[in-house]
């Protein structure tokens, strides 16, 4: 069969520099052992130190009954951790990043509120950080209940008809503030990760390689659309390409060929990583492996139709760098692999889960983080099938009007 | 008067490869000189030094008057290379190639236009001057390629087997260029492995083989050195060592040396030896199939030096 | 002079390149347009999430002699159906919890709130070993946490209400009257008028909030949110592509070693000094005019504010002085051009996915850590301060470091250039 010809030639080529394999297999594994490492070192930090996020406090209404009531709330919190700062260090020591944010109490803040006025709290910090969202989360709590101490204390003096009587404001204050001590609403809301229920893996606590070790096997995968994209070309260079539209071959079983031969390689290379992941790192992907299995052909046989039409788009090595990289980061972005696609706007996040690579990573997630069966993983095949064919159909299709 | 070209005991050797075992020759002013030889004799090496590419391992040289290790930018400066292979930016049209090689030798301004302007013309590129090199056809890059060495009006142009892979047409149009540029006053150190260009174009020859110039004069003095000799290549219809040896002994025979089936002998008189040859190949039951008789040339010179021939 | 004139020839022909330019161009803007419409456009100011699908199984039964009209179940159940929430909740209903777990399995839900038979019963009833489950898929994050939030800060308007009426009453007891039924329903409705109120302006207007924030620059105003974040992500893409421009454009050298017209360069009176610093200069222009043309590019199409003058300049010139260290540096390893693909392609953007480029606007920790090692950590670094609107004093320090590294990467690639061509 001349089709399995072509691709035995294109592998014994490829394989023939050795400097491939370090691309292929060395450097996804050093990868995955990466990211693994720092996933799991950044868990271990946290365990052994006070991992509250520092906040600053600049109390300038030092004898206030209502700040001092936050104060003592705050001490309390499980996710903040107070330093108290002098109003000329707040600037400084967020931009240091010494304290993540600093809470700014304004003068007479407690007798705005108990006269019924309204007062407001800053918060000096970075929305855009990470640490920045946790800060301004974290406080919604406290501050709501702090205020609705306040409401109510109004509320109950207004009801008593006096509404400015200060004693009984503030002995209300404290009482409405006590009660919100005792409830926690929090602790009626149990959140639980969907899996399996004899299924152990969770990426966010026991195996931090359940989200490395697919992750770098997908970006490695589409990676290969670098290799594949230049087998045309280099066909082309060494005119080996017009030779062979000489013989009788057809154009799709030269394109066939060359996939054929692209199929070999990306799906070597997942197989070590698929194998080195379970072994080494413990990944379960024999969880279901014939889902594995088929979501790793499905996989190959997309990246390399792939890279076989860029070679048909391109004239030279440095546009198949071009274009790959290009559909690489596309892919990569829609794929949600820069950011989860959740935070991202409705159409944008439609169109990611539509991305080939979405659905990769999504057949490989159903097996180790949702720890679901076979089953679970034929529709992400079948939709990786559709775009391999897909994009073997348009590689034809292009490879015909080509002038070589 | 100093030599335009002169060098001395030149070595250069790469590990443990001698490539050039101490070379010797001069080139007067307004003169073409070859460099013959086989691959590998040690001519592209020596060319490199010459333009300043490579460093020698021992000896100098000097373009008109400046050694080349000594002051290499005034040596470079009255030297014109142009390089085996095509060195050109195929993505900047022929104008902006020649402008820029033009600014490496130190030509500004009016004067480079100018100079722009006539090399466009010496190489008959002057229509298509503003395309870009990629677009040209072979003979047409070469011509660029000669051009971009004539910018600075060297006094020594160096040619390194211009003519290698070629087609004839093209061949004899850089053939007529050469002997052009001589004829204004260049000296020309042409190097190649044709011994027809060798003699054409040269006033002296010097032969090189295994890193070493091994023979040096005119055209007709380098024949001399074989004497009168002829040389008869002759075929037989089997390999037959008895039959050699006793050509070897044959009175008139100065050399045989077989390679293939095919026997090349360099004889005093053909008319008188070649019977004697007949003679001697059918007493031994050898038939000769075929004979070719050659008067004296370069290339019988080089195999009256080395016993071999020149083309390998 | 001739150094000009081998620099001005290289950038000639980088201008013909149209690789080189898709590259240094058009490559950043398109990805960074890519992600500036994937968080929709900020003439709305919306920074619209995807949807969150909610599924609720509400099993909650209001108990007999109850005073509130409805369960809490049918509450929170309603609160994902409301009409305020429906452009970014699709929230449906389930039988059971076997069968919402199933559509989460499936992703047809990415949340499942499950709320048990007696919750408004053992709620109201004070009893703490009654909860709301939230079920969710183990590869989401934000959608959870909010609908957790959504859920907890209900209850905490209940317990408010519920608060409200036990402090009133013990004042009214201490002060000698008695709170009567009938006036309890008003007293609740002000009270969740109030509480409806405060946490609208927490969630939606922050600026009239019981807490407000700002940003930590000194002078420097927190533009929009998403101008912020594009910025972050510009700088990002800004960051790759000016190391990968600067490869590109230095192994112009090998090119030309392979063209024959570098050799052929040798031939001239031309010192090799002179053509290496010639070379090297081409690179430094190409760095800094792609630069430029970039920043201008993201202030007047993503309204990018790249910080004080000084600052930007500095982080310029920062970011020019590692790109092209680097970009020496790799060149002098790589033997021929054809090499350059994979070792530009794949090592730059291992580097810059380690120095967290790809990543810039969700400011990981690991990536952070990462970048103190790379030159592409510390332009981020540079770019992060200029944005966020430092004064240059600030940027002196990434500045520092980033000159030295540059210096340190070019003299050893130099150097291997000067043993490779003398």
């Amino acid at each position: 069969m001349r089709i399995l010809d072509i691709a035995l030639k294109d592998l014994s080529q490829i394989f023939r520099d050795k400097r491939i394999l370090l691309f292929l297999v060395a450097m996804p594994i050093v990868f995955t052992l990466f990211m693994g490492f720092a996933y799991k070192s950044g868990k271990n930090n946290d365990a052994a130190k006070d991992n509250r996020i520092p906040l600053g406090w600049v109390n300038n209404d030092a004898n206030g009954l209502v700040s001092r009531q936050l104060f003592e709330m705050l001490s309390d919190s499980d996710s903040l951790r107070l330093v108290e700062l002098t109003p000329n260090a707040v600037d400084e020591s967020v931009r240091k990043g010494e304290v993540a944010g600093a809470l700014i109490v304004p003068l007479g803040y407690s007798e705005q509120l108990s006269a019924g006025r309204e007062a407001q709290l800053t918060l000096v910090a970075d929305l855009n950080s990470a640490q920045g969202q946790s800060i301004f989360q974290s406080l919604r709590t406290p501050v709501t209940q702090l205020m609705s101490a306040v409401e109510i204390a109004r509320l109950s003096a207004e009801t008593l008809g006096k509404p400015n009587d200060a004693s009984e404001l503030n002995e209300t204050f404290a009482s409405a503030s006590q009660s919100w001590s005792a409830s926690d609403s929090a602790s009626l809301v149990k959140v639980e990760l969907a899996v399996k229920d004899n299924f152990l893996g969770d990426w966010y606590g026991d195996n931090p390689y359940n989200q490395a070790s697919p992750g770098i096997l997908v970006q490695f995968a589409i990676m290969s659309l670098v290799t594949s994209g230049q087998i045309l070309v280099q066909e082309r260079k060494s005119r080996t390409l017009q030779r062979m539209m000489s013989t009788s071959l057809r154009p799709w079983e030269i394109i066939a060929g060359h996939t054929l031969a692209m199929f070999g390689v990306v799906f070597f290379q997942i197989a070590l990583l698929v194998v080195f992941g379970q072994l080494v790192v413990g990944v379960d992907y024999m969880n279901a492996p014939l889902g594995t299995l088929l979501i790793s052909v499905a996989l190959s046989l997309w990246v390399a139709a792939m890279g076989l039409l860029i070679g048909t788009l391109v004239k030279d090595d440095s546009q198949v760098v071009l274009f790959a990289l290009l559909a690489m980061f596309i892919l990569s972005a829609l794929g949600g692999t820069w950011f989860p696609l959740e935070v991202s706007s409705g159409a944008f996040a439609t169109i990611g889960k539509l991305m080939p690579s979405a659905w990769a990573m999504n057949g490989y997630q159903n097996i180790l983080i949702r720890g679901l069966g076979l089953e679970s993983v034929w529709l992400p095949t079948l939709a990786l099938l559709a775009y391999a064919l897909g994009f073997f159909v348009l590689a034809v299709w292009r490879f015909r009007k080509m002038d070589v | 008067m100093s030599k335009a070209i002169e060098v001395n005991n030149l070595k250069k050797s790469f590990g443990e490869l001698q490539a050039v075992q101490g070379v010797s020759f001069s080139a007067e002013a307004g003169e073409v000189l070859s460099l013959l030889g086989p691959n590998g004799a040690g001519k592209s090496t020596t060319i490199s030094m010459l333009s300043g590419l490579l460093t020698p391992s021992e000896g100098d040289a000097s373009i008109m008057g400046h050694s080349i290790s000594r002051e290499p930018l005034l040596a470079k400066a009255a030297l014109g290379v142009v390089p085996q292979d095509i060195a050109l930016y195929p993505d900047l049209s022929a104008r902006e190639n020649l402008d820029f090689w033009g600014k490496m030798y130190g030509l500004r301004g009016g004067a480079l236009k100018i100079r722009v302007d006539e090399v466009l013309e010496i190489i008959g590129l002057s229509d298509r001057q503003k395309d870009k090199v990629s677009t040209f056809s072979g003979g047409m890059k070469r011509r660029v390629n000669i051009g971009a060495a004539l910018l600075h009006k060297p006094k020594v142009i160096i040619m390194d087997e211009p003519t290698v892979g070629i087609d004839p047409q093209s061949r004899r149009h850089i053939l007529e260029n050469v002997k052009q540029l001589n004829a204004q006053g260049m000296t020309v150190l042409y190097t190649t492995h044709y011994m027809e260009e060798a003699a054409e174009l040269s006033n002296h020859i010097a032969i090189m083989d295994m890193g070493k110039v091994i023979a040096y004069g005119t055209h007709d003095e380098l024949i001399r050195m074989v004497g009168e000799q002829t040389r008869i290549e002759v075929t037989l219809n089997m390999e037959a060592e008895k039959v050699l040896s006793s050509w070897r002994s044959t009175e008139g025979v100065s050399k045989i040396d077989s390679l293939d089936g095919k026997v090349t002998a360099l004889v005093d008189d053909s008319n008188r030896v070649l019977p004697r040859l007949f003679e001697a190949a059918s007493k031994h039951g050898v038939r000769i199939t075929s004979v070719d008789i050659q008067e004296p040339n370069l290339e019988t010179v080089f195999l009256h030096l080395t016993g071999r021939a020149l083309r390998d | 002079m001739k150094i000009f004139d081998i620099a001005f020839k290289d950038l000639i022909r980088s201008t013909r390149s149209l690789f080189l330019i898709g590259m240094a161009f058009a490559a950043p803007l398109l990805l960074t347009a890519l992600i500036y419409f994937a968080f929709g456009s900020i003439a709305s100011g919306d920074m619209s999430m995807a949807d969150i699908k909610v599924g609720v199984v509400n099993a909650d039964v209001l108990p007999a002699n109850s005073p509130l009209d409805v369960s809490l179940g049918e509450n929170i159940r309603s609160m994902f159906f409301d009409d305020s929430v429906r452009s970014w909740i699709t929230a449906s209903d389930y039988a059971d919890e076997a069968a919402a777990h199933g559509a989460v399995d499936a992703q047809e839900i990415g949340v499942a709130v499950i709320i048990p038979a007696t919750f408004t019963k053992d709620y109201l009833a004070g009893k703490t070993d009654t909860s709301i489950t939230i079920l969710q898929d183990p590869t989401l994050t934000i959608g959870p946490t909010v609908v957790r939030d959504m859920v907890a800060s209900l209850l905490d308007g209940v317990a408010g209400g519920g608060i409200t009426i036990k402090v009133v009453s013990e004042r009214m007891t201490v002060n000698g009257k008695t709170l009567e039924p009938a006036g309890i329903p008003s007293l609740i409705q002000r009270y969740i008028n109030w509480y409806t109120d405060f946490q609208r302006a927490l969630f939606h207007s922050l600026e009239n909030a019981a807490l407000v924030v700002t940003s930590p620059a000194p002078g420097g105003e927190l533009s929009n949110d998403i101008q912020a974040m594009m910025g972050l992500v510009m700088a990002g893409q800004l960051i790759f592509f000016s190391f990968y421009t600067g490869a590109y454009a230095m192994m112009s050298i090998l090119q030309e070693s392979e063209e024959g017209t570098l050799e052929r360069m040798f031939t001239t009176p031309t010192d090799r000094t002179t053509i290496l610093a010639g070379k090297f200069l081409a690179v430094f222009i190409t760095v800094i005019l792609q630069g430029a043309v970039l920043l201008i590019a993201g202030h007047y199409l993503f309204k990018i504010n790249w910080g004080e003058p000084g600052s930007l300049a500095l982080s310029l010139l920062g970011q020019m002085f590692a790109s092209v260290g680097l970009a020496v540096l790799l060149v002098s390893f790589i033997k021929t051009s054809k090499q350059a693909g994979p070792v530009f392609g794949g090592g730059l953007t291992m580097l810059g996915m380690l120095s967290g480029l790809f990543t810039a606007n969700m400011n990981i920790d690991i990536f952070n850590t990462m970048g103190n090692f790379t030159p592409q950590g510390w332009v981020l670094k540079a770019w992060r301060l200029s944005l966020a609107g430092q004064p240059v004093s600030e940027l002196i320090v990434p500045f520092v470091v980033l000159f030295a590294m540059g210096i340190v990467m070019f003299v050893i690639g130099a150097r291997m250039f000067g043993k490779r061509f003398a």
